[in-house]
Order: structure tokens, then C-alpha cells, then sequence
């Protein structure tokens, strides 16, 4: 299933939802390269906690990262699904893994709110901000920000887990 | 070269090939002055970059160019005749070319500094153009002289230039079409298997068929994309015609360069890889193996030399030589400084054979210092050649004959892609353990795990045909659960070798050996340091595949000590009269003999020397010139005998056996250490942990070590307190 923008204006942007741990969070369909279902994932002996495994991807070993990981919720043995991101030409290519893929949304950009500043530094160092949609907010993860090479940069998310935060308080999508 | 655009980019591309395609051409043009399309050739190609340059602004490029094409046209015309000093011109223009070609890729631009001056050069071509014109033998003659001087500085650049990275070079690659179109055909092929096997809605009457299809297809595909990014060795030998001609012009020698099997075809990558080791030896033949031609002369070898470069494939490796016919390696003299540089001691140097001898051009040490590699003829760096060459899995060897010459031979895979591994499990997971590493596999079954395993401290030893090798739990060092099958099933032993180290890597099962294509890591997963990478198995999962050197380093194999720590023993060892040089301690094997008196004493080996115990027939020691020797393995082993063993059993018949402990060879590093000997001794006793003392003469001359609370002599030979106090 390949996710193609919709009708993107100047100031329209296509998001796709997603979901970890009851938490809704949206990442720009114009850097998801495919989203794979629930993939195999393989384990990688001692790799930081927040590698939730490799996965093969057209010929290449693509290196996953676990969205409860990094955001401190609990591990979870149920239904994963599992998304390829496409950076900048010279980055390398990298999965996420998140409970659930909701379906695109298109949002305005005034309706855009930068982080608040009372937020804890590492989802700071994850969301690029709020949309307010009719329904609530939703978080827009930044994927240059979830590259595990940045995430190694930040030295945030060791391979200690942090308990969850609480300071994002519930926030619900109506889709 | 950020902002240059396509187009230069390709122009780049195409003119420095066709400046290389020159080189070789005008250096042929030499041998054969009058080969019209040769010169043609040239002509051409200088007349494409003036072209091109007018077309994309380059002012300067296509005015040096047209000074160029206008020489060339007047030799094509029959106006003037090649002789060395127009070559030389020329190869210095080529050289001009290319050097703005290099400013324009890094730059974008060709230089407009006073220093970017090309007006020395137009004028030399202009000159040159002139001699032809007929006014002369008086004006040939002054430009015949700067030109030798200019050429005696431009080998030095040349040869910098040809080390230095190629650029564009290195990311692109020339298809021949029809390649292209016979990869297209497969892939055209592969989609339209992919779609009768969807619409075969898993019938399984015709899926076998299918399968089969499917896999021919692949095969050819890789094959063919195989095929594309191989390259002939010719293109990396093409430069040396040229840098031969300059190098030999300026050490004043005469010297002939020869080609074979230059179609042998090599992967793209190590190709690059192995492109500056190669510029290396084929430049110490000149430099230093061909001797002058007044020496070769008195020799009775004709004056002028020959390097002969050879490429073939044999047994799955690509085999390069590079031959001359030059003064060979002195081997006396490499020993001389070899023991002045402190790189083996004067025994050791005594021992050598001339083959031994010869390695140590690679060692590090040898390198350096101008005098050494002045006399020595060969060592500029060899060390670098050969880790370069050992980068890309790939080995350098040398064989010379003083007087006749040397030949340098390296070695490198086919391809780096695809390698043969054995794949095993451990904690649920499956890991490649690459088969060149591979020594033997042991199933050790649950009942005798009990009476091989042998335990000092935390580390576990596997008695393997009376060797101690080391063992290291795969599951424990990764962190994984194991099964827990072991207690039942019994477990698998891979024995590894890798760097002179062995061990025993402890798995839970086999699987098949596979041929596994191998698949780089993100940087966050290279960190962990384990994995050189990954692989996708036949059965459609990811498999880690494991670095066999780090695992090895990470379970402490070559710092030997690092797992045996028992510090109740070294505090005890503490309070004796003689202090323990370290707070760690490390396993000896304990033996008695008769060393310094007629008493029994208990000696001491550091178990990381010993690499096997023998028991060893006396039929078996021969003897050369009083010192017995042993043949072991294909190995030439000597015997130390200082408890007089053999002199005792040699009354007691050819069959009677003594007890040999083979030994890693004492000092040194890296290569030298290599080599082994054999240690005869009455009664081995244990493998016990003990502490190193530190020397005290008013005590006891010899290195004494604490075991089992009962002091032990170390043989001198074999401290092992270098490698301890390391890590203490």
C-alpha cells in the first residue's frame, strides 16, 4: 500500500496517522516510502533499546526504530506495523514500527503549534510540533528526528528505558 | 565538487579517460614512431576536450588544448618526427590537461591564479611546433634540455596525482549497452514469471515449473549484474606504461613494462581497492628492484629491465603479480637492519630463513627510514600494501631470488559481495560465521561436555586433542536467553582462527553452509562492533553476520587474562616477600624438568605460548648441525632441550616418545611472532592460574611466578608479563 498525497496546497499538507500506546501521532505522507504491514522483524543482539529490530526491504537491511521505544511506553507483543522512511539522497533508509496506521489527513498549516515549552527535552527532540484539528491535536513526528543516527546524536534515549511521560496528557483523532 | 552540473561532470568523466587512453598511446607511440592511427588516436581525443572546453567555456582548457592539437596536426601531417623529447612534451601537456580537468571537479571552476599560468606550456609547444618548421638543430637542442630537467620533477607529480583518489572515477561506472539490455531482458523475464505465478493462485501442478523458472531467472540476473561491475584489470594497469616511462627517466634506468592477461575481470570496488597498492609495487620494482644498467651490465643481464605485470583468476581469488628482473632483496641486509630497528632480536635473525627474511619488508618498522629502504630495495610502505590489500580480504606475498628478482604477488577475492558462510543458531537467532575463519567443528555431546570442559576461574577451557582452547559462549556475549537444551542435546563447538588467535565458539546448532551475499549495517548497529553485517537466509530471514577478529577480542581470547581474574590468589601472591606485578592473573601451564640442577623443579609456560602439547616419537627429531629439529604440520619446528630430555631417551630406542610443547615463538609482533618451536620437557603437571612476580635479582635470576601458592619459574623466553601488564 503506497500512500500518494492528496491534493497538497501552500497551505494544506498531508498527514498520515499513526498510533503507539493509545497515542495518535502523524508523520508527512512526503517521507514514507512504503508503509509494510506487519513485517518480520528481526532482533538485533545488544542494539540500543530503541532498535526495535532489522528488516529486509528491497535488497537492503533496513534498520527499524521502535516508536514505543524512543517515547518510553511499555513493550508490547501484540500487533505491530511497520513503515519505510525516506530521507534526504545521501541518508539512509529506515523503518519505524508503531502499533497501527490510521489513513491520511490533511491539515492546514496555520493550525500548527510549535512544542510547548514546558514539554520534557526527549519528545522535544522528537515532535516538531501540534496540529489543532477539529477533533484535537496531533502530534507531527519529525522523521529527520527518528533517524537512528540522530537518536544515537541525542544520547536521550540510551538503553535505559524512561518511564512514560505524562506531560502529553491523552489526545484523541476522530478519522 | 558541489556545484558542478551534469554535463561537466560527464565531460570530466570522458575527458580523463580518453588523457589515460593518451598516455598509453603516446608511450606506444614511442616504440612505434610511424603507426599512423595511433596518432590519429591522439589527435582525436586532444581535438574532443578543445571541443567540448569551447562548448562549455573553459577558456583556459581549450587554449592549452589548442596549443596541443596544433603540435599533434603538425605530426599527423608528416612535418615532424616523434622522438623522446616531443613525447615528453606532450605527456607534460597531458599532464597540464589534467591537472585543470582535477581544479575544475573540486572547484567548478579552471583557475584564473597567477600560478594557474599555462603560457611555459603553450610556449614549449609552440617550440616544439617550430623545431619541425626547419630552423633546426640549434634550437631543438636547449628545449631538449629543460625538458629532461622538467621531466625529473614530474615523475614525483605523477606519481602523487596517480595515489591520490580518482574523483568521479570511483562512483562511476561504464555499462556496455548490450549488458544493460541483457539485464533488462531479466528483469523483463522475472516480472513476467512473477505474474504467472500470481495468476497460478498457488496451483501447485505448475508451481515446481514456476520455481524453477524463477530460479534460472535469478541466477542469469546475477550473473549479469555480476558481469557489469567487473572490469577488466587493464584499466588499472593502463597508467603504468606511462609512470614507468617517467620513473625509469629519472633514476637514469632503462626499463620495459609488460602486460598479461589484462581482460581478467575484477569487481569495480576492489579494483579501486587495490589500484594504489599496486601503483606502490609496481613503482618499488622500478625504484628499487631494477638496478642501474652499468650494474646489470657487470651482472650479465641485458641493460634493459623488465617489469612484468600478470593478472589471472585462480581458485575463486584474483592473483596479480608484479615480476622484475632486478637485484632482488638482499636478504643479509634486511636482517642487519631488521635487528638495528629492533624488529627481531639477533637470534631470531640468525634462525631465519631467506624466505622469512623477505617477510619482514612488511613489517611496519621497515618503512620509515630512507636508509633502510635505500638498501634493503624494496619497503617503501609495503606495510600499507599490505593492509590495503588485507582491507579488502585479500593477502601479499613475496618471493625473491638475490640477483635474479622479485615477485610480489597479491591476492583478492572476486568479489566482496557474496561470500560462503556457515550458519549456526544460538538463543533462538541465526548468525553466518564467514567459512574462511573456519577451522573445525566439534559436536561435543552433553555426557563427555563434563570431562572436556575444563574451567579456570570464570573462563572455560575445551580440551581438544590435548590443546587448550578457549571457549566463548556465543549466547552469553550477546546477551541472549539460552535454550537450555545444552543439558540434554549437548552443544556444537565452532573452532575459529582468525589473526593467529583461536577459540572455540559455543552454539546451539548447526545449519547448512550457505553462499550468503552480504548487506552493510547502519552506522548505530556497526557500533555495537559484533556484526560486519547482515544477511538475508534461504529461508527468507535477517541473519547477523558475526566478526569473528571482535568476538574473539571482546571475550578477551588474545588478552588471555582478562576473564581468569582471581583476586583472593593475587592477594595472597601480595604479601610474599616478592611483589605481584599485577592484580590480575592469568592460567600457565605448569610442567618439571631439570633446568638449572639435578632437583625436579616445577616450571612455568603462560598457556597463551602453548599451542598444542605433542607426544613426539625420537625417529621423528632429526638433527641439523647438533640442533634437533621437527617436522610438524609442514612447519619446521626446533627443539629446546634444556632438561636434556632427548639426549636421555635417544639410548632408548626409536620409538620411545618425549613430551613436546609447541610454542608460539617468543617476542616480537605480528608476523614475526608467527613462528613456532618446540619445547621438550620430562612431565607436564597442570594448567594452573598464577600471578608474575616481579623480577628480584637478590632472589632469583629467573622470572618467577606464584601458583597454587607454590612458586614457579617462568621460562625466560615466554614472560607473557608484556600482554599482563596490559591489561592490568
Amino acid at each position: 500500500m503506497k500512500i500518494v498525497g492528496i491534493a497538497e496546497g501552500e497551505d494544506v499538507m498531508s498527514m498520515c496517522s499513526l498510533m503507539s500506546g493509545g497515542r495518535l501521532f502523524g508523520i508527512d505522507t512526503r517521507t514514507i516510502r512504503e508503509v509494510l504491514g506487519h513485517a518480520q522483524m528481526n532482533r538485533v543482539p545488544l542494539a540500543p533499546a530503541y532498535v526495535g529490530g532489522v528488516i529486509a526491504y528491497r535488497g537492503e537491511v533496513v534498520t527499524a526504530v521502535s516508536l514505543r521505544a524512543v517515547l518510553g511506553q511499555e513493550k508490547t507483543d501484540g500487533h505491530s506495523c511497520v513503515l519505510v522512511l525516506d530521507g534526504d539522497e545521501n541518508e539512509e533508509r529506515f523503518g519505524l514500527i508503531v502499533d497501527s496506521v490510521g489513513g491520511v489527513v490533511m491539515v492546514e498549516r496555520r493550525t500548527m503549534s510549535a512544542n510547548p515549552s514546558t514539554l520534557d527535552e526527549a519528545s522535544k527532540a522528537l515532535f516538531s510540533g501540534a496540529f489543532r484539528t477539529p477533533d484535537g491535536l496531533l502530534v507531527q513526528l519529525d522523521p529527520e528526528r527518528l533517524r537512528p543516527s540522530r537518536i544515537a546524536e541525542t544520547g536521550l534515549f540510551g538503553r535505559a528505558q524512561r518511564p512514560p511521560s505524562k506531560s502529553e496528557g491523552e489526545m484523541r483523532c476522530g478519522l | 565538487m558541489g556545484d558542478v552540473d551534469e554535463l561537466t561532470k560527464e565531460f570530466l568523466a570522458e575527458s580523463l579517460e580518453g588523457l589515460d587512453r593518451m598516455d598509453r598511446c603516446l608511450t606506444d607511440l614511442e616504440q612505434r614512431p610511424h603507426d599512423k592511427d595511433l596518432l590519429g588516436e591522439i589527435f582525436r581525443s586532444v581535438h574532443t576536450i578543445k571541443g567540448t572546453t569551447g562548448f562549455l567555456g573553459f577558456e583556459r582548457l581549450e587554449r592549452l588544448a589548442h596549443a596541443g592539437e596544433t603540435l599533434l596536426g603538425s605530426l599527423r601531417d608528416g612535418r615532424l618526427t616523434v622522438n623522446p623529447e616531443l613525447v615528453g612534451g606532450l605527456l607534460q601537456l597531458l599532464d597540464g590537461l589534467r591537472a585543470i580537468l582535477r581544479l575544475i571537479d573540486l572547484t567548478g571552476k579552471e583557475g584564473s591564479r597567477a600560478t594557474d599560468d599555462d603560457s611555459e606550456l603553450i610556449a614549449l609547444m609552440e617550440h616544439l611546433n617550430r623545431a619541425g618548421d626547419g630552423d633546426g638543430e640549434s634550437s631543438a637542442q636547449p628545449v631538449g634540455r629543460s625538458l629532461v630537467a622538467a621531466s625529473e620533477e614530474k615523475p614525483v607529480a605523477a606519481g602523487g596525482s596517480a595515489v591520490a583518489p580518482g574523483g568521479a572515477s570511483e562512483k562511476t561506472l561504464r555499462i556496455d549497452v548490450e549488458v544493460l539490455n541483457r539485464m533488462m531482458n531479466l528483469v523483463g523475464e522475472l516480472v513476467l514469471t512473477r505474474n504467472q505465478i500470481i495468476q497460478s493462485n498457488g496451483d501447485s501442478a505448475t508451481f515446481p515449473q514456476l520455481a524453477r523458472r524463477l530460479d534460472s531467472v535469478t541466477a542469469d540476473l546475477r550473473e549479469t549484474v555480476m558481469q557489469a561491475r567487473m572490469q577488466p584489470v587493464g584499466h588499472v594497469f593502463g597508467k603504468f606504461p606511462r609512470m614507468v616511462r617517467d620513473l625509469a627517466l629519472s633514476c637514469g634506468k632503462s626499463v620495459r613494462i609488460e602486460f598479461s592477461g589484462q581482460q581478467t575481470g575484477l569487481d569495480k570496488s576492489l579494483l579501486e581497492a587495490i589500484k594504489d597498492p599496486l601503483t606502490h609495487a609496481v613503482r618499488n620494482a622500478v625504484d628499487h628492484g631494477i638496478e642501474e644498467p652499468r650494474t646489470r651490465a657487470l651482472a650479465g643481464k641485458p641493460a634493459e629491465g623488465t617489469v612484468h605485470l600478470r593478472a589471472y583468476q585462480h581458485n575463486g581469488s584474483v592473483v596479480i603479480e608484479v615480476e622484475d628482473d632486478g637485484g632482488g632483496i638482499p636478504t643479509a641486509r634486511v636482517l642487519e637492519k631488521a635487528v638495528e630497528r629492533g624488529l627481531v632480536t639477533q637470534e631470531q635473525a640468525a634462525e631465519m630463513t631467506e624466505r622469512e627474511a623477505q617477510q619482514l619488508i612488511f613489517q611496519p618498522g621497515f618503512s620509515t627510514a630512507a636508509k633502510v629502504t635505500h638498501i634493503s630495495g624494496r619497503g617503501v610502505g609495503m606495510d600499507v600494501v599490505v593492509a590495503n590489500v588485507e582491507k579488502v580480504g585479500g593477502t601479499v606475498e613475496v618471493e625473491s631470488h638475490e640477483g635474479k628478482g622479485t615477485l610480489l604477488r597479491l591476492r583478492v577475492p572476486l568479489t566482496l559481495a557474496i561470500v560462503r558462510a556457515l550458519v549456526v543458531r544460538s538463543g533462538g537467532q541465526s548468525f553466518c560465521l564467514p567459512q574462511s575463519s573456519l577451522a573445525e567443528l566439534v559436536y561435543v555431546p552433553w555426557r563427555e561436555a563434563a570431562t572436556q570442559v575444563e574451567w579456570i576461574g570464570d573462563a572455560e577451557l575445551f580440551r581438544l586433542r590435548d590443546q587448550l582452547l578457549p571457549m566463548v559462549r556465543l549466547d552469553r556475549m550477546l546477551g541472549l536467553e539460552s535454550e537450555g537444551t545444552r543439558q540434554t542435546h549437548g552443544f556444537y563447538l565452532v573452532v575459529l582462527e582468525i589473526d593467529g588467535c583461536r577459540y572455540g565458539l559455543v552454539v546451539d546448532d548447526l545449519m547448512a553452509p550457505e553462499e550468503i551475499v552480504v548487506k552493510p549495517l547502519s552506522p548505530v548497529l556497526r557500533e555495537i562492533g559484533l556484526f560486519s553485517g547482515a544477511t538475508m537466509l534461504g529461508s527468507g530471514s535477517l541473519a547477523m553476520i558475526l566478526d569473528i577478529a571482535t568476538v574473539g577480542v571482546r571475550a578477551g581470547v588474545r588478552s588471555l587474562s582478562a576473564e581468569a581474574v582471581m583476586p583472593d590468589q593475587s592477594a595472597k601472591a601480595a604479601s610474599g616477600p616478592v611483589a605481584a606485578t599485577s592484580s590480575s592473573s592469568s592460567p600457565f601451564l605448569i610442567f618439571e624438568d631439570h633446568w638449572s640442577g639435578e632437583r625436579m623443579e616445577r616450571l612455568a609456560l603462560p598457556l597463551s605460548v602453548v599451542v598444542r602439547i605433542e607426544s613426539v616419537a625420537m625417529k621423528d627429531v632429526e638433527y641439523v648441525g647438533g640442533r634437533p629439529l621437527l617436522q610438524y604440520r609442514g612447519e619446521l619446528l626446533p627443539l629446546e632441550d634444556r632438561g636434556g630430555v632427548l639426549r636421555e631417551l635417544a639410548g632408548m630406542g626409536a620409538d620411545a616418545t618425549a613430551t613436546v610443547l609447541i610454542c608460539q615463538g617468543p617476542g616480537g609482533a605480528g608476523r614475526v611472532a608467527a613462528r613456532r618451536m618446540g619445547m621438550v620437557v620430562r612431565r607436564v603437571v597442570e594448567v594452573a592460574n598464577g600471578d608474575l612476580m616481579e623480577s628480584n635479582a637478590e632472589i632469583c635470576a629467573e622470572r618467577l611466578a606464584m601458583v597454587n601458592e607454590r612458586l614457579t619459574v617462568v621460562h625466560e623466553a615466554f614472560p607473557g608479563g608484556e600482554r599482563l601488564r596490559d591489561v592490568a
